[in-house]
């Protein structure tokens, strides 16, 4: 694209302001919906609407609610229900600090 | 003579009157009830390794922790009713063992006569393992003590960061203790510093773990927290945690779960089954026990006490006094609520839980991060992200959510 063309109109003249202009936000309209992507991405920050950490954990605890159920692990060859079932016992109101593992 | 504390219930009107004046949270602002869920001791603050990453100041210190601190503390939590359905002791900050076996020997013994039968005392020790030996495991097993080893993997990511003061690698002690250990058919687990170096290696990491017979590990990313100001984990390794962590399940399931990596079980267990709640005057939040006052009790060797993180303790705040809301040897746990810097810090760590459930999408899963982080990353407890969020409980959670969902056939849309 020959700006100097485009900005002139044509008429060999140049034109100042217009599609550098318009080519100026339109870029930083880009970069900013890039770089707010890109932090989402890395953060899991998403302003505005909606949560889809918490949608993706409410589908993952309906699906697995229908795929634990009450079968003892033992008599289940599903490795996904004994995955979950021999996940250490949750001990109730235990605190969590990083630096110390209370198991 | 044995100290006696009258029940702090008669003295509740009193502290509820001070909060109220300075317009803080009182005990009755909470539901469920406030309690002590973990009491964390500082037998010492001497550490015979000088780890260059370490964030507690005072490590030359050799002051040791009295009986009369561990028993005005232990009484004032039992005696007032922050006791839970069983009393959870960890020594920790600074290397516990330093203390000298025959001050567990008497430390059990009087936190065993003060709790009489009121509940089970579970004591924890996370320690660097080089002072372990045969009488060590004796007590281990006759007190049955959790013991949390710390060591960063094989020799050659151990010893780039945790050496003596003289500068020699600790790797080979520390790993002598752990034999010690296993000689004795006692049960360990191990939390491990990830440093740049161990991004790189998660492989070698993880084998040393598993042919080295841990069952568990955990992964502290090293932080910038207390006299400890940098990480070698910056913006461009911070890229790395995700794929390291991604890299330790699949080697993890390799190994059909032989050893467990305590952030992904975390994780899982959180996805699955939530945090739990809490109320504070009315508004309901994810239970965090780092933002909630007195579920973790943190008492130092010369008895002043504090709360929330356990790391800001005997940090230098002026702001906040050095994090030091009480003397168990001169005061009640519960005045807490009426000391100023208590209040302070109280006040801005619930404005950096709000500012998280604003602007977060993980908090559901997290209840407001870790206050000691914020305020060493961000300069600020009303802060909300930092690279402890990023790397310790968003990319676990970003690893097991996805995991599941793949486990979970057939796959599920995705926003």
């Amino acid at each position: 694209m020959k700006i100097d063309a485009l900005s002139s109109g044509g008429t060999g003249r140049r034109q100042t302001g217009r599609w550098p202009l318009r080519l100026a936000i339109a870029l930083g309209t880009a970069l900013v919906a890039a770089l707010s992507a890109k932090a989402s991405a890395l953060t899991g920050t998403k302003p505005g609407a909606g949560n889809s950490v918490n949608d993706r954990v409410a589908a993952i605890r309906a699906k697995a609610a229908t795929v634990t159920g009450d079968v003892a692990p033992a008599r289940d060859r599903n490795p996904f229900r004994v995955a979950l079932h021999d996940l250490p016992a949750q001990q109730p109101g235990e605190p969590g600090w990083k630096k110390w593992r209370n198991e | 003579m044995k100290l006696r504390i009258p029940f702090v219930k008669a003295l509740a009107p009193h502290t509820h009157a001070i909060a109220q004046r300075r317009g803080g949270l009182t005990p009755s602002s909470f539901s469920p009830a406030l309690k002590v869920k973990l009491l964390v001791f500082q037998a010492t603050p001497f550490c015979n390794v000088d780890c260059a990453y370490c964030y507690l100041p005072d490590r030359s210190s050799t002051a040791r922790m009295t009986r009369s601190v561990i028993e005005a503390t232990v009484r004032q939590i039992v005696d007032s009713g922050l006791s839970d359905d069983r009393l959870c002791v960890v020594w920790h900050s600074g290397e516990p063992l330093a203390a000298g076996i025959d001050f567990y020997r008497d430390a059990f013994a009087c936190i065993r006569e003060v709790v009489g039968d009121r509940c089970p005392v579970q004591h924890s020790i996370q320690t660097n393992a080089t002072l372990i030996d045969q009488d060590w495991c004796d007590l281990f097993a006759q007190h049955a003590v959790r013991v949390g080893v710390s060591v960063d993997g094989p020799a050659f990511i151990h010893d780039r960061y945790r050496k003596t003061r003289d500068g020699k690698g600790t790797h080979a002690a520390a790993m002598r203790g752990v034999q010690c250990l296993r000689a004795n058919g006692l049960p360990f687990h191990a939390i491990a510093v990830v440093t740049a170096t161990s991004l790189r290696h998660p492989d070698d990491i993880f084998r040393f773990f598993l042919e080295e017979g841990f069952t568990e590990v955990g992964f502290n990313i090293e932080e910038r927290e207390g006299v400890h100001p940098t990480s070698s984990i910056g913006a461009a390794e911070e890229r790395d945690v995700l794929p390291f962590l991604e890299r330790m399940l699949e080697l993890s399931q390799a190994a059909a779960r032989r050893m467990r990596i305590r952030e992904l079980d975390e994780s899982t267990k959180v996805v699955l089954g939530g945090l739990g709640t809490v109320t504070i005057d009315g508004e309901t939040f994810p239970r965090n026990a780092q933002v909630l006052p007195l579920e973790i009790l943190t008492v130092d060797h010369a008895g002043n006490f504090s709360t929330f993180s356990p790391e800001l303790i005997g940090q230098r705040n002026a702001a906040f006094g050095n994090f030091v809301f009480g003397n168990v040897l001169g005061d009640r746990l519960l005045s807490m609520f009426g000391h100023p810097h208590f209040v302070a810090a109280q006040e801005q760590i619930l404005a950096g839980v709000r500012r998280c459930r604003r602007e977060c999408e993980f908090f559901d899963l997290c209840g407001g991060g870790a206050p000691a982080n914020k305020l060493y990353e961000n300069g600020s407890f009303e802060s909300a992200e930092t690279a402890y969020c990023r790397s310790v409980v968003i990319a676990p959670l970003r690893v097991m959510m996805s995991e599941l969902e793949r486990q979970l056939q057939p796959p599920l849309p995705r926003r």
